[in-house]
């Protein structure tokens, strides 16, 4: 056998290896990517791939078009809320993170605060949703102790989408916590000790140790929660059905699935995932390099 | 080694490749696997797929009249998969698409067009066609039917009404329900109560919500009371531009937002049921939902043809579901012939299978003439004032129109009439951008 038959038979069984999982790839990423972006060109209705019409770049200009809903509000709401729960679901568990890895009885803590994650977003939804109704929700009860008049957090649309980003950065700092956590234990104390006999304090320690040395942990964290926010809207639907009152809380994920599976408009649902598509690409590209400028490498 | 190796992991895939493409094809309609059949054979029994959303408790009630089918009709046999309701329109879309498509299909008739347009539904054989033409109502018909064909009998034919609740209204001194807008508006307000936190404790009339149909279809049924309708007859225009149009949205926003006679976040649908909601409007099937929730306390719940603007005309809308049966599938003939037995052949009680069905499952009637004519259903509108009132509408209810992009239009005036109330929107803009956004819609 000659060196180079022989190389090209290790080839050969080296792809044989990896053909299942390269197949699993090809049928439930490769086609369904390809399809959906195909579709986006054209008008489907949904039952018959016979009756699939080209129609250009039809859908996408309806959707830039001043009439469409699909830039602002839906649009505009889907960044809102992906920038709201991040914002808040961060913020609270790098504090969370930070304070219960010096308390007793850390797992108990962890464990407590990753509950929510676990539960299923139907059932977050529905508490929440009677926690703010306005007849005998819990959180009016409270206002109403207070001596505030009661409100229809989910009906007026001024309140409707803040009220639903407080649910959805409550559901999400279980799991940053989880990471952030990780990323703590993993500096190294020598860093803390040094720091101690300069004579440092807990916020300086923070900032200028835990915080920098967290950075790679703070980009997974920000980048994945983030583009889990943009992709949102099982909570909406759950919480308000339609994405009402109006648009007011509608995103783009629920509007999507109801152009394909209510209205039967599969090629308006597929263009408007490719913008979704391209917007998480070029948010996270301007993450990575925000990071990068700021000293992280582990993600290149 | 690593050549016998590589040889094995080739026939995995192979044998891997192979299941997958057969058990594709044992599924797909046309075959000989029993799921649809056995081709032109006569001799060879034929099994039709029936998709509906008869689940739970309906699907008991449906489930004997399929039996009986089954035990008589040998050669063809007839297969339930019920799906819920929320479900039923996707499973149609995706079964169709994978190449298993159900024989017979229960579908909302508001789904027709967009269902037509997709070349899934059969239409109705001559004799069918002027079968039901002949018995049941015009607005049923034209419901089942897409540009004047009929595709599908009739089956739940719901008109909306007026629920009050007869308590609440004799405490706040009336003596019965209102008869025109303006009262339903001054009653409202007189039974309306406040908790003291800027919360309804008693609501004197709110709309149910929740989703599109809710809003919509009361509005749309009101504005038949004031001769309007949602679209042109021909359905190729939007037809909010009409006085009929312009008075319901004033109706509407005397509702809720700022001008609103109540909170739009009172819970109208459970306080009605724990009779703390006055007066809503809702299709007929409520009524049984109502007994089954309220109990004794049901006794308090009267129905009403809905009020009008002058207090004389009759108006109301009329949806319906149809049983259809599927383009795609190859027992088109078979399909038909239990359809037929199943709407039109007396079994029990001097009544249709669907008949039977309908009483006993949702205790509502059935609309087909002769159905309509036994002893069973005069005895239930004499006993029954509620079921009376949403029976007698059906004769003068308009039938909901159900154009391709029905649901997308529905779905536009809900939000329009939402930003209303939610102040984002005068009466007059609303109007206009759902005038708009409709005809944009018929004309795509």
């Amino acid at each position: 056998m000659t060196k180079h038959s022989y190389a090209n038979k290790q080839w050969l069984s080296g792809y044989l290896f990896l053909s299942p999982a390269l197949l699993f790839y090809a049928l439930f990423l490769v086609f369904p990517f390809c399809f959906s972006l195909f579709l986006s060109f054209t008008e489907w209705g949904g039952f018959d791939l016979a009756t699939i019409r080209w129609v250009g770049l039809a859908n996408y200009r309806q959707l830039f078009s001043a009439e469409s809903a699909f830039l602002h509000p839906i649009l505009t709401n889907t960044f809102t809320f992906a920038f709201g729960t991040v914002a808040i679901s961060f913020v609270c568990s790098l504090a969370v993170a930070y304070m219960i890895a010096r308390l007793r009885w850390e797992g108990l803590w962890r464990t407590l605060y990753f509950l929510p994650s676990v539960t299923t977003v139907v059932a977050i939804g529905n508490i929440w949703l009677y926690m703010y109704s306005p007849t005998n929700g819990l959180v009016n009860k409270a206002l109403e102790l207070l001596g505030l008049s009661k409100q229809s957090f989910l009906h007026d649309p001024d309140l409707a989408l803040g009220s639903i980003i407080v649910v959805g950065g409550w559901l999400g700092i279980g799991s940053s916590m989880l990471i952030l956590t990780a990323g703590l234990k993993a500096i190294p104390e020598d860093y803390y000790e040094a720091a101690e006999l300069e004579g440092a304090g807990l916020w300086k320690t923070f900032v200028f140790i835990t915080f920098p040395l967290l950075r790679p942990s703070v980009m997974f964290v920000l980048i994945t929660s983030f583009i889990g926010g943009l992709q949102s809207f099982t909570l909406t639907m759950v919480m308000t059905g339609t994405g009402g009152p109006g648009n007011a809380t509608n995103v783009a994920g629920l509007e999507m699935y109801n152009q394909a599976f209510s209205f039967g408009n599969w090629g308006i649902a597929s263009a408007m995932a490719f913008i979704l598509f391209a917007c998480i690409f070029i948010m996270t590209m301007i993450q990575m390099a925000l990071f990068r400028r700021g000293g992280v490498e582990s993600y290149e | 080694m690593k050549k016998r190796m590589a040889l094995t992991l080739l026939a995995l895939l192979t044998i891997v490749m192979a299941a997958c493409s057969s058990s594709g094809g044992a599924d797909s309609p046309g075959t000989d696997s029993g799921e649809s059949g056995s081709g032109k054979t006569a001799q060879k029994p034929v099994t039709l797929t029936l998709l509906s959303h008869y689940v739970g408790q309906n699907e008991v009630a449906f489930k004997p009249y399929i039996d009986q089918w089954n035990s008589e009709n040998p050669d063809i046999q007839i297969k339930l998969t019920p799906v819920d309701f929320g479900e039923l329109l996707r499973t149609i879309m995706t079964k169709q698409t994978a190449g298993q498509a159900p024989d017979l299909m229960h579908i909302y008739t508001l789904w027709g067009g967009q269902l037509a347009k997709n070349n899934v539904l059969a239409f109705a054989p001559d004799d069918v066609a002027a079968d039901i033409e002949a018995n049941y109502p015009a607005s049923a018909v034209a419901a089942s039917s897409i540009d004047g064909r009929v595709y599908g009998y009739p089956t739940e034919v719901q008109a909306y009404g007026l629920f009050y609740n007869k308590k609440l209204l004799q405490e706040a001194g009336y003596g019965g329900p209102p008869k025109t807008w303006d009262e339903l508006i001054e009653m409202a307000q007189h039974i309306e109560r406040d908790d003291g936190s800027g919360m309804p404790s008693v609501q004197g009339f709110g709309f149910l919500r929740g989703y599109a149909g809710k809003v919509v279809q009361p509005f749309m049924a009101l504005m038949a009371t004031a001769g309007g309708t949602l679209l042109t007859d021909d359905m190729s225009a939007a037809a909010l531009d009409t006085e009929a149009a312009k008075r319901t949205i004033d109706l509407y926003a005397k509702v809720y937002g700022k001008d609103g006679i109540t909170d739009i976040g009172f819970p109208t649908q459970q306080a009605f049921g724990s009779g703390k909601a006055a007066m809503t409007i809702e299709a007929g099937w409520w009524a049984g939902s109502l007994k089954t929730l309220m109990k004794d306390g049901y006794a308090d719940i009267g129905a009403a043809p809905l009020p009008s603007p002058d207090g004389l005309t009759q108006g109301s809308l009329a949806y319906t579901w149809a049983w259809s049966v599927n383009a795609k599938s190859k027992h088109q003939e078979e399909a038909w012939k239990f359809l037929k037995w199943f709407n039109t052949q007396k079994v029990k009680n001097d009544m249709t299978p669907q008949g039977n069905f309908l009483l006993e499952g949702f205790n509502v009637i059935s609309t087909r003439a002769s159905d309509m004519e036994s002893e069973t259903i005069k005895r239930k509108l004499e006993e029954d004032p509620v079921t009376k009132v949403f029976a007698d509408a059906l004769q003068y209810a308009r039938p909901e129109q159900n154009p391709a992009a029905a649901a997308e239009i529905q779905d536009a005036l809900f939000k329009q009439i939402e930003n209303m109330w939610a102040d984002k929107a005068t009466k007059e803009e609303a109007l206009a951008a759902a005038q708009k956004e409709i005809q944009a819609k018929l004309g795509k």
